[in-house]
Order: structure tokens, then sequence, then C-alpha cells
């Protein structure tokens, strides 16, 4: 009887089997626990209350240990390793859904990480739109101001100094031209006109467009053009903007007497690749790695050249993206810098009008 | 003899307007278009002021004024900070640096001159 009932309160605490056992002794119209005897409803009452906790096989089981009623059968301990089984299922079942828990926790925390990253992003750019807004304006206003308060400049400084407010007046008009275009393809809400384009169209009229910035730089230009070459699919407005910036960096970084830039196209597979070669300063790797990042410029501070706005590149870089192609550099400083990039071909397309004879 | 003044600026346009301002007030003026070599224009030239933009190659402006002040021989310089950057942590960064004023770019050329001629004033605010 004491054994029944410190068995019970070993998994029910001692309170709650004596209160139990009180109850089933008024119950049963005796005076106490003590006056009760381990009869077969008091150990099917202590087996019930045990199952509970441990499961009834096992109850079963420890209760018919303690009052010595029957030996163990097969059948019980059958019961037992399946109630384990259940049990070790159930807490496997915890662990799995406590890690799933884990893993989403984690995911938030790498959400908001991301986001407060993003938001990082954002203030960077914003300071650094700020900062290259603000400095074409710096020159403009000082000049203004000093062509205001010194009517009687000579001829030759007030040309410059007019000549210097309106190269920086389209440096900010460029600029602000430039963000707004990156905002609108980022935001997706930039404009496609989608079409069939020859590729050596648009590297022809590009070359045209920028030959005579070259011609003052003196610097060579050289284009290869294979005799045919299927169509892509892009804006062609968009691909002479790729192709303007470019070639306008090429020269931009060119500065020397035997400056050469080559611009060639050709075929790899399903892909048109064009090639922008130049034979100037160079890229150092770890400014390759930054040149397509916005506002990222290097090399040009120091050679006193006017900067351009530090997007080009991150634009070009969309756009092509954008017609699922891919725009990438390799450089050797000191030797040159190639940019390279390509279009899928629309499959057996090829311009109108130009194949092979 | 009239004050010497160092700007140490990269945009090539501001520096012929400061050139213009400061030497058309009278002010002995050099240039340096780099961090690197402000700091040794600075140290040879032993300016009363410098001009100094934030934003420079090599150095930038916090670290070219945390070297003048560290600097016992230019310790009578007063350094006037223009920025880009119209951040108020900007200007802390920079007074704390030990610039003596700043100045956020597009600037008035009056109060730019102003703002000199006080801190060459040798009772000026250090």
């Amino acid at each position: 009887m004491n054994d029944l009932l410190a068995l019970l309160g070993r998994f029910l605490g001692p309170d709650r089997a004596q209160e139990a056992f009180a109850s089933y002794a008024r119950s049963r119209g005796a005076k106490s626990v003590n006056a009760l005897a381990a009869d077969a409803n008091l150990v099917h009452y202590a087996e019930s209350l045990l199952a509970g906790a441990i499961g009834s096989a096992s109850a079963r089981v420890m209760v018919a240990s303690v009052v010595e009623e029957e030996p163990l059968g097969l059948d019980e301990v059958m019961n037992i390793l399946d109630e384990a089984s259940q049990v070790l299922a159930y807490s496997r079942q915890l662990e799995q859904k406590s890690r799933e828990l884990e893993a989403a926790t984690n995911e938030l925390r790498g959400a908001n990480q991301r986001l407060q990253e993003l938001d990082r992003l954002k203030d960077d750019f914003i300071s650094t739109v700020t900062h290259e807004l603000r400095t074409p304006l710096t020159s403009i206003r000082a000049f203004s101001e000093i062509l205001n308060d010194n009517p009687r400049l000579e001829d030759g400084q007030r040309t410059k100094f007019l000549g210097i407010i309106i190269k920086e007046s389209e440096r900010l008009t460029r600029l602000i031209n430039q963000v707004l275009d990156l905002a609108k393809i980022e935001s997706g809400n930039a404009e496609w006109h989608a079409s069939d384009i020859d590729m050596r169209e648009v590297i022809e009229d590009s070359v045209t467009a920028v030959s005579q910035l070259f011609k003052d730089g003196n610097i060579e230009l050289q284009v290869q053009l294979p005799r045919q070459a299927p169509q892509v699919v892009a804006d062609r407005d968009r691909l002479m903007q790729v192709m303007l910036n470019l070639l306008s960096n090429a020269a931009k970084f060119c500065e020397r007497r035997d400056g050469k830039v080559t611009a060639s196209l050709e075929r790899q597979g399903d892909f048109l690749r064009v090639d922008v070669t130049d034979n100037g300063v160079g890229i150092s790797p770890a400014d390759q790695a930054v040149i397509f990042d916005k506002f990222r410029q290097v090399g040009d501070t120091l050679t006193q050249k006017p900067k351009g706005s530090g997007l080009g590149l991150a634009i070009s870089r969309q756009i092509i993206d954008h017609f699922g192609g891919r725009l990438w550099v390799t450089s050797q400083p000191g030797v040159g810098s190639t940019f390279s990039f390509t279009l899928p071909v629309i499959a057996g397309a090829v311009a109108p009008g130009q194949r092979a004879s | 003899m009239p004050s010497k003044i160092l700007i140490a600026e990269d945009e090539p346009n501001i520096v012929v307007s400061l050139e213009f301002l400061l030497k058309g007030a009278g002010y002995e003026v050099a240039v340096a278009r780099d961090g690197a070599s402000a700091l040794k224009l600075a140290a040879t030239l032993h300016p009363d002021l410098v001009v100094l933009d934030v934003m420079l190659p090599l150095v930038d402006g916090f670290e070219v004024c945390r070297q003048i002040r560290g600097n016992p021989v230019l310790k009578n310089a007063r350094i006037l900070m223009l920025t880009a950057r119209g951040r108020e942590s900007e200007m802390e960064k920079g007074v704390a640096a030990g610039a003596n004023a700043y100045m956020t770019k597009p600037f008035a050329t009056k109060e730019l001159m102003t703002k000199v001629a006080e801190l060459l004033t040798p009772a000026g605010p250090r």
C-alpha cells in the first residue's frame, strides 16, 4: 500500500498522490488512506493515475511490480517499448520543431540585417548624390557671384568663368538625368523598347558619335566587325548608351600619345560578345571589384580630368542585365582594360540584308 | 606681409574660384589637390589658414586636419573645412578633428570671405 503511494508520489508529486488516494478512500467509505486494501480496484485506480504521466502500459507494469500481483508479460513489454518509441518520436518532433523555429528566427534575423544594410546603402547613396550635386553647384554659384560682383573683369577671365558655369551646369544636368534614369531602371519603371537589333550597326553608330572625342584626344579608334552577325533583342537606344559609355570611358583613361581603342564583335555560342579594349592606365584588381558600383570612380581625381557622374557603368550593367547578358572588365594596370558584354542571340536569326554573300 | 592660405581641394573649378577670390583679397595662395600633398605643402609653407575640402583623394580632409593639429610647428594654422556633404555629423567630425570653422558647399562667396578674414584676425575664433 505504501509502496504504491510512494510510486505514485514519484511521478505525480507526494501531495497530489496523497490527495488522490484520500479522495479514493473517501469514495470507498474508508476512514483513511491507510485503511485501504490494495485490491484490484485500487490497483486499477493507481494505474489510471500513472498512465497520464508515463503511458498506460508502463503504468500497468510499474503498479504490478509494486503490488507484486502478476509477472511481466510479453505484451506489456511490447507496449512499453511502443510507448517508449512514441515518446522518443514525440521528442524528435519537438526537436525538429525547435530546429525549425531556430532556422526561422535566423532567417528573420538575416532579413532584418539585410534591411538594415539596404537602409545604410540608401543613406550612403543619398549622401553621395548630395555630394555629387553640390560639387558642380559650388562652382556655378561661386562664379555667378564673382561675375556679378566684378563687372570690370577682363574679357578672357569673363569668358573662362562663364565657360565653367556652362560646363558645370551641363554636368549637373547630366548627373540629375542619370540619377533619375538609374532610379527608374532599378525600380522597374524604365520603359524598354525591345526590337531585333543588328549589333554591328549599333557599334558603327556609336563609333561615329564619339569620333570627334577621339580625334580631340588624339586617340586611335579601331573597329573589328564580322561580316555577319545574328540579331539580338534589345533596346537600341539603351545599347547605344552602353557603347557610348564604354567608348568615352576608354577615351578618358587613354590619355597618352599612342592611345588606342578597339571595339570588336564576335559570336560566342548562343551569345554575341562585344569588347572595348584600350591601352590606357588600367584598373587595379581592387578597383575592378567596385567600378560597377554607383558613384565609384577610380583614377580620375588624380589625372585632373573632369569627372563623369560615376553612374555610367552602373547603368550600363543594368541595361545589359535586363536583356539577359553580362558586362564585365578585365584589366592590367599600366597595360590597359577590356570592357566586355554579351547578349543572347535570337535563334537562327541573321540580320536581314546582311547575310554573307 | 599678406597672410598665407593653403587651398586643399581636388575639384579644379572650385580651386579656380577660391584662388580668384583669395588672391583678389590680397592673400598669398598655394594649392594642393590631394590630402598627401596638402600635408607636405603645409609643413613647408606654414600657412596661416588652410581651406580644406573633406573629400580629398589619398588622405581625407579629417585626417589632414588631425595631422596638422598634431604638428607643433603648425599649431597656429587656422583650418576652415569645406564639405559638400551637408550633414551635422560631418560638422561635428570636423570640429572634433580640430577645425576652427566649417562651411557647406555651395557657399556664398561673401560669407566665405568674411569667415576667412575672421579666422585670420589675431583675436578671431580659434
